[in-house]
């Protein structure tokens, strides 16, 4: 019996949509079925229904197990690689305190308005302690700063 | 569909941990059985996945929050229903060639950000012979289980109608108005269709055999 539809074609596509169409009219009716239904059908088939639904509850709660230690791994590897970048941005910094503060005074000339918030945080550039120098040349490393001088410098 | 769920309605990962522990025994059965359905006609039709992924990952798409649960208008089981019934029908679609986009339940995003896709590039159609090939035999293996829940229900003649009939694309709404029959009618021949495809399906979980 057709109800009036053309027949449909062994195209994959149309294969796959008749795949999902079988499956729901197989699985639906499960859905509609009362709590006692499914305990018959359960014992009928020769399963414990306790033991079962304790595999299927711990399958349930290894997922949330599983998806927190994920989580708690990408963010352990996230600060790993965090710190190994911060590690080489201070690495790339001048070894001494005079070739540390030539930078940076480079930096404010490319940059005068950095220049500027530095004098308004802290006085005259001539009386930044070498420590003041070197936090605020790691302030800019963080910030990505040097690296944007250092392309504008390349590609120059 | 569950993803534009309000973020304050959204069930929090200690409120989804309380709901897994308060399911059921009833429906936690019904979960099993419908995952194992499902996921055993897709094993069948060629798909390298197990019911216990499926259960899996529906859990792990509500809380990378994928898929949300709005617990003020859905039962969690009820969610995860229709979690499996999503991701099954998106697993069924990779099966074809071209449906990269339909992958997307199996992809996950770490909290890192990378992303992990498990399934294997599918081949396209017009790609090489040896895509071509595979994508004939999958379309074999498909019509290979369509054809055996045909021949499962062909004994009984309303049900063999409906398993074809839906097969096509035909609604269960338009096959009770061209047969004249009720809803009710048409459920009871549906469950028969259940029990017997359930019944002639594995016993235990479809992964790794």
């Amino acid at each position: 019996m057709d109800l009036g539809r053309a027949n449909v074609a062994n195209e994959p596509k149309k294969v796959i949509d008749e795949l999902c169409n079988v499956m729901d009219t197989v699985s639906d009716p499960l859905l509609q079925m009362s709590d006692d239904q499914v305990l018959a059908e359960t014992v009928a088939s020769g399963e414990n229904p306790e033991q079962s639904a304790a595999e299927v509850k711990g399958l349930l709660l290894i997922a949330v197990k599983d998806y927190r230690q994920r989580r708690l791994r990408s963010a352990q590897e996230e600060y790993e690689r965090e710190a190994f970048a911060s590690q080489q941005r201070q690495a790339a910094l001048p070894d001494t305190a005079e070739e540390r503060r030539l930078l940076l005074s480079l930096v404010c000339q490319q940059r005068p308005e950095i220049g500027n918030a530095l004098t308004l945080r802290h006085r005259h550039f001539e009386e930044l302690t070498d420590a003041d120098v070197e936090s605020s040349l790691e302030e800019l490393q963080e910030l990505g700063t040097l690296d944007d001088l250092r392309n504008d410098k390349d590609s120059q | 569909m569950a993803r534009r769920v309000p973020e304050e309605v959204a069930a929090t990962e200690e409120e989804i941990l309380a709901a897994i522990e308060a399911l059921t025994t009833e429906d936690l059965l019904r979960l099993r059985a419908y995952s194992r359905l499902r996921a055993g006609i897709l094993r069948r039709a060629g798909l390298d996945k197990g019911d216990e992924d499926l259960l899996q990952i529906a859990v792990k798409s509500l809380l990378s929050r994928r898929r949300k649960w709005n617990k003020t208008a859905n039962s969690f089981s009820d969610f995860l229903f229709g979690a499996i019934k999503s991701i099954s029908n998106n697993w069924c679609r990779t099966l074809g060639p071209n449906e990269p986009d339909l992958e997307a339940d199996l992809i996950t995003l770490s909290d890192g950000g990378r992303v992990h896709n498990p399934l294997v590039a599918l081949p396209s159609p017009d790609a090489n012979p040896e895509e071509v090939l595979i994508n004939k035999e999958r379309q074999a293996s498909i019509n290979r289980e369509l054809d055996r829940i045909e021949a499962l229900v062909a004994g009984r003649s309303l049900a063999a109608l409906i398993v074809a009939e839906r097969r096509r694309g035909t609604t269960g709404a338009e096959i009770q108005e061209a047969l004249g029959i009720s809803e009710t009618e048409y459920e009871t021949e549906t469950r028969w269709i259940y029990r017997t495809v359930r019944a002639n399906g594995p016993g235990e979980s479809e992964r790794g055999e």
